[in-house]
């Protein structure tokens, strides 16, 4: 404590000329109409660069919420996707009580496809013959088996749900010796079969396509209407190279997937909201058919 | 008379000859000619550092207020009323206790350490104020060109001043 007086006094002519300095560029500063005006530009360009490196901060600590946020508005946008919803055929009159149109005169239109936002957990790329994602979410959001798998930011086809428990759900994705996905061409709309032969982890292989078909490379694949999981007109991938089967005449078809499998952090989950009531029908139709043999 | 009494008069004098520079002077925008400042350049020897600070700060601002640009004149006068001491102990090899008169003149530093004296103070001085009415240094030769130029106009004046005003120093051995 004495130092700090000893000191004090040491320099205390310093400290008054400091002191005097500061009372004359304050007065300078504040009643000298351009020296206020090039003071406060100043301390505007401080502190906006303080404010901007403040800001850069707080965006990236929040970078994950605004992630998720829009990863869910995607997921709400894409539901109101005019594919969606299944025109209800009126061309056979009913009568019942049940307005065709709704308010509007419009025609009524049933929600075919609901998109859910899911996180990845983890997944697999590298195994040789299965490869499976884990999901962030379950039954208890509406997530059940048999329902399709899309990536959050391609859009493009994953996989399908083979497994779901109630917060955790199980998927099944293109690289996987069991998946078989239907396929089509988009630009002549052949039907084919999209699998893996396990050597890669971007491409998969298509199969069924007659040699006669005209195809080259760049062409892009899409799901086909031949399945009652994924909807019509997904993004697959494009075609890689391609050769001929000498066994079946057919090709053998390498596309390159559009999803990047080695970087999946968000999908949507798309469910069919017909699926069960198309399944129904298909065993009541079958079960007629077996009567009537 | 006092010397309190005469450096009040002292300092309302020199700030009308200031005055009578700035306003009546023809020589161009580009060096004005600063003359007030001598008045703490001709200071006491014995003053102390404490109230030689307060003194050059109650000067400056007065004259900041009177030639309307507040503060600017003071910062100045404050930093060769700091700088001053130093810069007479380096030239004055004596102690100053011992000096025989009381003010810094030609007379009493003899001409070539008063002259070097008040160059360095009115540099210094000059070189501040054009800092602190620009509020940057600009074109570096341009500041070093017009803060040397004011500063010879200015010696030039205290000369003239020393001539003018004949200041009757009393030596202290005569006092006593």
């Amino acid at each position: 404590m004495r130092n700090i007086f000893l000191f004090f006094r040491r320099f205390s002519t310093f400290f008054t000329f400091l002191f005097l300095q500061i009372i004359c560029l304050v007065i300078v500063f504040r009643f000298n109409r351009f020296h206020h005006a090039m003071g406060m530009t100043v301390a505007n360009k401080v502190t906006g660069a303080i404010h901007e490196q403040y800001n850069k901060v707080q965006s990236f600590l929040t970078l994950r919420q605004t992630a998720d946020s829009l990863v869910k508005r995607n997921a709400e946008l894409l539901n109101s996707k005019p594919q969606n919803y299944l025109t209800v055929d009126t061309g056979v009159k009913e009568i019942a009580d049940y307005i065709p149109l709704d308010t509007l005169g419009n025609m009524k239109k049933i929600l075919q496809y609901v998109y859910r936002p899911a996180t990845v957990i983890y997944h697999t790329t590298n195994d040789d013959k299965q490869n499976y994602m884990m999901i962030s979410r379950g039954t208890e959001n509406g997530i059940s088996t048999d329902m399709a798998v899309v990536g959050a930011e391609s859009n493009a086809v994953v996989g399908k749900v083979i497994y779901a428990d109630a917060k955790y759900a199980y998927i099944m994705t293109m690289l996987h010796m069991q998946s078989v996905i239907p396929a089509k061409l988009k630009s002549t709309g052949e039907n084919g079969i999209i699998s893996w032969d396990g050597k890669s982890n971007s491409v998969v292989l298509m199969k069924r396509i007659p040699k006669t078909t005209e195809i080259k490379k760049g062409d892009t694949i899409v799901t086909s209407n031949s399945s009652d999981i994924f909807q019509e007109n997904l993004l697959i991938g494009t075609i890689a190279d391609f050769s001929e089967d000498k066994a079946s005449g057919n090709y053998i078809i390498k596309v390159k997937t559009s999803a990047n499998f080695n970087r999946i952090n968000y999908v949507n989950v798309i469910e069919n909201m017909i699926q069960k009531d198309l399944r129904n029908t298909l065993k009541n139709a079958q079960n007629t058919l077996k009567n009537k043999q | 008379m006092s010397p309190a009494v005469k450096y009040f008069f002292r300092a309302i004098l020199l700030i009308l000859v200031q005055y009578v520079f700035s306003n009546l002077v023809p020589l161009g925008g580009y060096i004005t000619p600063y003359i007030y400042f001598v008045f703490i350049l001709w200071l006491p020897f014995n003053m102390s550092r404490f109230w030689l600070l307060v003194v050059a700060a109650v000067y400056g601002l007065f004259f900041g207020y009177l030639v309307l640009a507040p503060g600017i004149h003071a910062a100045a006068c404050v930093l060769i009323a700091y700088l001053r001491p130093f810069v007479l102990s380096v030239l004055l090899p004596r102690e100053v206790k011992d000096m025989n008169f009381t003010e810094p003149s030609f007379k009493s530093m003899g001409f070539t350490p008063y002259a070097v004296y008040a160059a360095i103070l009115i540099l210094l001085h000059h070189s501040y104020l054009i800092f602190l009415q620009w509020l940057t240094v600009g074109n570096l030769g341009f500041f070093l060109m017009k803060s040397i130029l004011t500063t010879i106009v200015s010696l030039v004046l205290v000369s003239i001043l020393e001539i003018i005003f004949v200041r009757n120093q009393k030596s202290r051995a005569s006092l006593n």
